[in-house]
């Protein structure tokens, strides 16, 4: 079967370069439909957010340094970190998810562009206009203030009567409709374009990861697009799905908003996980260990995801029954984790191991995802739950599993995938730097939380009573989040280094093994003028050492030979 | 444990050592979920039933002058149809109830402790001492501060 051309419209000129300063203007951009454009633009939508996100979180940490502290109004403060908590999720992940995936996976798989690029266009919009929509709510007399996840009531109009919970039902729509189109765009391009003898089984495990990404959002945030339709139905025109006194249900928005809430949390993992897979495959010199593993317990937990959403509601009081089934799911669901992490260590084990920044936040994912995993596993259980639900020491797991696993993912591609997409290389050493800043600081915010939490810290107060060792602990961890946000801007700083006078980038500079590094840096608009011939899950090393191909010998084990 | 509009819930607790235990809103429940602390006080069985006793009693009655102004003035103005005070006229069920008010050790949840001078600065601006809270700003005079303030920390 002949790959289906895609049409794409051609632009006159050839494709404008990663700066803004670009000859072509900006209506080149605004007006792309070219997967590699849009994917650019999706990271840059998710680096402006992010440092809107990071800003929110370093006023709130500075209202907590001290304890009694009178910096922030609570009304500000509640504004600040739900606003923190929803960028994070929306505007910074899912926007880099698949900001890479856009660009990526037609590369990975030998095709020209998506399935419907104009699709994927107004994918990226909806996306950027409803993160503007959100922050609009600032000028409009309020931010959100109920928390990223909302509850009832406290969402209802008499006891959040700003507009801006009303901002944050119609921007998370807008965007929520973007996610859904993108993921469909993106499963329908894995399943229908593949070069021709990709089979399934030869595809990154980057692809497989995002395939899977988009049946999840697909199932996921129909659930959570529903609420906010709801939500807003209730606050605009007096409904009352989540009002108990006229006999609607504060139950029903957790139970919602989890089911989509918990499938969320692998839809952000899941492609960091795909991005370690090739970083740990490329900088050990060797295949990854048990791809069929890898990719099977990516699916198991794809299924699974859809059934641990009452771990977040231990404290609703459901009952013993439904808490204990839940416990038990939640536990199931560390074995198919755990599984990839000991795939990862098989992957490095024997490898010819070259430390690039790309694989030092592979390996410094590897320890700080299994403390986020570890403690995730605590609140598997039903008694120690309700002890620390609420409290700091949950603040602490989801930033170590979603600033471990999913950012170290998003910067550990950064790191990999940008000669690819700028044709420049960044500084290895300011680089270096901007690691070991950001992992030193990332850790000196959230260890200490862990123990804030013990010490029955609730999440969300604006401020403490001074008990002892409260203060000290906080300011740690103030210090490491202004740590933090010093890395971050020192990475701005390398990446526009790069974009402006970095050196030119080979086309294929770790010497890696699939699709997208045998065209040029940055590619063409067609992406390729032919694919080389795909017999395996590393077809550009099979070509580059056709004597040692992996498809001479598909019987023997792989990890051993294929060095 | 949640506390949900429409919903029974449970928890227990066993504590084994006579004393006093802090505690906190855990679910964020708005503006001022910093300042909703809990402290629980345990006591042996003897001392609890004489707590219990106590607490069944209605309101002292003022005996100085100042505080009888300051039992005028809460029947004057509207205080009595937010707050009860059990051995008059107050019967309100909004805010909190005060008949043994100046028997507890921290006021507004455990945002300070309870003294006359947290009482009276409390009844000059409640929004300056907890943003958000519920209880309007009267304006009140100096005197009629000073009096409210004598018969509420003489509420034993």
């Amino acid at each position: 079967m002949a790959p289906q051309p895609v049409l794409v419209p051609e632009p006159e000129q050839p494709l404008p370069s990663l700066g803004l300063d670009s000859s072509q203007g900006l209506l080149q951009w605004i007006s792309a439909v070219d997967h590699k454009q849009l994917g650019i633009m999706y990271l840059w939508v998710a680096l402006l957010f992010l440092l809107a996100g990071g800003l929110e979180i370093l006023l709130v940490r500075v209202q907590l340094f001290v304890p009694r502290n009178t910096f922030l109004s609570p009304e500000t403060y509640n504004q600040l970190f739900t606003m923190h908590g929803t960028t994070r999720v929306f505007l910074v992940a899912m926007p880099a998810i698949f900001g890479y995936a856009t660009y990526l996976v037609p590369l990975m798989i030998g095709a020209n562009d998506l399935a419907y690029p104009r699709l994927n266009a107004l994918s990226l919009w909806l996306t950027f206009f409803g993160g503007c929509l959100l922050y609009f709510s600032f000028l409009a007399g309020g931010g959100p203030d109920a928390g990223w996840f909302n509850y009832a009531p406290l969402n209802q109009y008499n006891y959040s009567s700003s507009p801006g919970i009303d901002y944050y039902c119609a921007g998370l729509l807008l965007s929520g409709i973007g996610t859904v189109t993108a993921a469909i765009n993106l499963v329908v391009t894995i399943l229908r374009y593949r070069i021709p003898g990709m089979r399934l089984k030869d595809m990154p495990v980057f692809v497989w990861m995002i395939l899977l990404t988009g049946f999840l959002v697909v199932a996921a945030f129909p659930a959570l697009n529903a609420a906010l339709a709801m939500l807003l139905l209730d606050r605009q025109l007096h409904a009352h799905f989540f009002n108990a006194d006229a006999g609607g249900s504060a139950v029903l928005w957790q139970h919602l908003f989890w089911l989509f809430g918990h499938p969320e949390v692998y839809i952000l993992i899941l492609p960091a996980f795909g991005i370690f897979s090739e970083i740990f495959a490329v900088f050990s010199r060797k295949p990854v260990f048990g791809y069929a593993f890898i990719v099977g317990s990516g699916i198991a937990i794809a299924l699974l995801a859809f059934g641990v959403w009452v771990h977040h509601m231990f404290a609703v009081g459901l009952g013993n029954t439904v808490n204990g089934f839940f416990s038990a799911s939640s536990m199931l669901i560390g074995v198919p984790t755990g599984i990839k992490i000991f795939n990862w260590l098989a992957t490095m084990y024997k490898g010819s191991l070259r430390f690039t920044v790309a694989m030092r936040f592979a390996v410094a994912f590897l320890v700080e995802f299994t403390i986020g995993g570890l403690s995730g596993i605590s609140f598997a259980i039903v008694p120690i739950d309700l002890q620390l639900t609420d409290t700091y020491y949950v603040v602490a797991h989801i930033h170590y599993v979603f600033i471990g696993g999913t950012l170290f993912g998003l910067f550990a591609g950064l790191f990999y995938w940008f000669p690819k997409i700028s044709g420049k290389l960044l500084d290895e050493r300011l680089s270096r730097w901007f690691f070991w800043l950001f992992v030193l600081g990332f850790n000196a915010t959230f260890l200490v939380q862990h123990v804030l939490g013990a010490l029955g810290m609730s999440r969300r107060i604006y401020t403490y009573p001074d008990l002892p060792g409260w203060a000290i602990l906080n300011q740690i961890s103030t210090l490491g989040g202004f740590l933090m946000g010093a890395a971050t801007l020192l990475l701005l700083y390398i990446i526009v280094k790069a974009i402006r006078r970095g050196p030119a980038a080979p086309p294929d500079p770790w010497d890696a093994y699939t699709l997208e590094w045998t065209t040029s840096s940055p590619p063409t608009l067609q992406n390729f003028d032919r694919v080389i011939p795909v017999r395996s899950a590393r077809p550009y090393r099979d070509y580059k050492r056709p004597d040692d191909a992996d498809y001479l010998k598909p019987g023997k084990k792989k990890g051993v030979h294929g060095k | 444990m949640d506390v949900i509009p429409g919903r029974q819930n449970h928890v227990w607790v066993t504590i084994k050592e006579p004393g006093v235990y802090e505690g906190a809103c855990n679910e964020f429940c708005g503006q001022q979920h910093a300042w909703m602390r809990i402290r629980v006080v345990a006591q042996t069985p003897a001392d609890y039933a004489r707590w219990l006793h106590a607490t069944d009693q209605p309101a002292a009655l003022p005996t100085t002058a100042q505080a009888q102004q300051g039992a005028a003035l809460f029947a004057h103005y509207a205080c009595s149809s937010c707050h009860q005070i059990k051995g008059t006229a107050a019967h309100g069920h909004q805010g909190p109830e005060l008949t043994h008010f100046a028997s507890r050790r921290t006021m507004l949840a455990g945002l300070l402790p309870n003294t006359p001078a947290n009482v009276s600065r409390w009844l000059t601006n409640p929004q300056a001492v907890k943003p958000g809270a519920h209880m309007p700003r009267f304006i009140f005079g100096q005197d009629s501060i000073r009096a409210l303030t004598a018969y509420l920390t003489q509420l034993h």
